[in-house]
């Protein structure tokens, strides 16, 4: 097997190293690192993995007695509590994976000494943590809110993962962009995340659609993000008032080139973003 | 057998670019133990590193069909927070070692690096001496056709250095070195053939002795 860009042979196994296909190589590979990952995201905190669920935890909490001390009454036909969740915790995933993916190669420069760690890898295993450490404080908030009374019935689970695919697909284009713009471009780490915020307040986490007069939504739909909470809400709950403006074509659009461009840009960039001497 | 066919590397510095190689072409023989001298900054490391596949060339190429190891040097390749048997796990992990056989390798790692229970201590409590020791227990516990040793063998105490060199010498049968170091005595016992780098030049010498004089009277020109 012959490495497509240096032309080295790669048929690195010894007799004690397996002979592996690519693939296992690659789940070898993004294993060791997610092992790795785990430690690094809450080994360094004496709560450790409690901090996983806090954050959303806090977020519902404190919104939800906000808004509770104007009004109890439902947001676009849910709880309050169960509406912010839904909408909080998509959003961190939204925001968490495109920004740790800033640093995926300057936090682990140790580890690009052995041949087969790629940053893709250190990426990969980031996003598949990431969305593990989401799902299980779903896990955890849903049904509590269940149990404390904020009832629910659920609508349809397939278009649910139909639209949380499309989500993650936007999300995983953005953050390989942003793996290959961490390393190319120093200060990103201090200007993207600026832009994080703002979207926090219009991606409706704190209001629906439908609940902004027609003749502004145009001001909001732009937003892909806003299609996939309003998306990921309809279809997770019964009873949602989904404005008609909300587009699961324009999410898949925005997904599909998001998805493209990334995969695109990584490849064009993975051999520079580890080459000594071109950048820094 | 390894092709280095036109490479060139280069590096961008304040003023302007540096080249540490310019359109080499080179050639080893089958089974060569290959050491590589020359001053600081000449790029031996840098070979090395294009060697393991961890760094790319501007343009040229490096073929071989041989499995080179990861530059067993001072710097790098742990994860700072973790232990050093969390490290190694994890390596282990990469390489695809079976779970059964990881649990021995550590044991065996542990006992060679000789750093006793700083094995369970984060590897930021470790002087460069003991990372670079660690590094070097780890590798070995893998087969690899070439070890990329850059100066290693120089550091580490005498009982360190024995060990390593007992390992190197039992591993000779199957395996290679490309070894940068700056130890003449460390040339003749482990290397058949002599790479000078220095200043973009690349010059490689069959016999040793012509390789050390070359070096020495290079340095001596430098003091005077």
């Amino acid at each position: 097997m012959v490495d497509a860009l240096t032309g080295m042979e790669t048929e690195r196994q010894g007799s004690v190293i397996p002979k592996q296909s690519p693939l296992q190589i690659q789940k070898a590979v993004i294993f060791g690192i997610f092992i790795r990952e785990i430690g690094n995201r809450f080994g360094r905190y004496t709560l450790g993995y409690l901090w996983a669920p806090l954050e959303p935890f806090i977020y519902v909490a404190v919104l939800s007695v906000i808004r509770g001390a104007f009004s109890g009454a439902p947001l676009a036909g849910l709880p309050v509590p169960l509406f912010f969740a839904s909408g909080v915790l998509p959003f961190i995933l939204f925001r968490i994976i495109p920004i740790t993916s800033l640093s995926c190669v300057e936090s682990n420069l140790g580890l690009f000494n052995y041949q087969r760690v790629k940053p893709a890898d250190v990426f990969v295993a980031r996003f598949i943590l990431e969305n593990l450490i989401i799902i299980s404080v779903s896990l955890l908030i849903f049904p509590l809110l269940y149990i404390i009374g904020q009832e629910f019935e659920i609508n349809s689970p397939l278009r649910f993962f139909g639209v949380y695919a499309l989500f993650l697909m936007f999300i995983a284009g953005l953050g390989l962009m942003f793996t290959v713009l961490g390393p190319l471009w120093v200060e990103a780490k201090k200007v993207m995340p600026l832009f994080f915020r703002p979207l926090f307040f219009i991606s409706g986490i704190f209001f629906s659609l439908s609940s902004i007069p027609s003749s502004f939504r145009y001001a909001f739909t732009w937003n892909p993000v806003l299609h996939a909470l309003e998306l990921l809400r309809d279809s997770a709950f019964v009873g949602y008032d989904l404005a008609p403006e909300v587009s699961v074509r324009y999410l898949a659009t925005a997904a599909v080139l998001s998805f493209a461009f990334g995969i695109c840009i990584y490849r064009l960039f993975r051999i520079k973003i580890v080459t000594s001497g071109t950048i820094k | 057998m390894i092709h280095v066919e036109q490479l060139t590397k280069s590096f961008q510095v304040k003023n302007g670019r540096h080249y540490v190689f310019k359109d080499v072409d080179l050639r080893f023989p089958e089974g060569v133990n290959i050491g590589i001298i020359g001053p600081n900054g000449g790029g031996k490391s840098t070979f090395l590193r294009l060697l393991g596949g961890i760094d790319y060339p501007d343009s040229g190429r490096i073929r071989s069909t041989k499995s080179f190891s990861w530059p067993l040097g001072l710097k790098g390749g742990f994860v700072k927070h973790m232990t050093g048997r969390q490290n190694c796990r994890m390596i282990c992990n990469i390489y695809g070692l079976p779970r059964e056989l990881i649990r021995s390798k550590l044991d065996q790692i542990k006992q060679m690096s000789g750093i006793g229970k700083y094995f369970e201590e984060p590897v930021k409590y470790y002087s460069s001496g003991m990372s670079g020791r660690l590094g070097f227990a780890l590798s070995m516990a893998f087969e690899f056709d070439y070890f990329l040793i850059d100066e290693i063998t120089s550091v580490g105490d005498s009982n360190f250095k024995k060990i390593a060199k007992e390992t190197l010498v039992a591993k000779a049968k199957r395996s290679h070195v490309v070894m940068v170091t700056h130890s003449m005595n460390d040339l003749r016992r482990f290397c058949d053939v002599v790479v000078l780098l220095a200043k973009g030049d690349l010059r490689v010498y069959q016999d040793l002795e012509e390789g050390i004089k070359a070096y020495e009277s290079a340095n001596n020109r430098k003091k005077k």
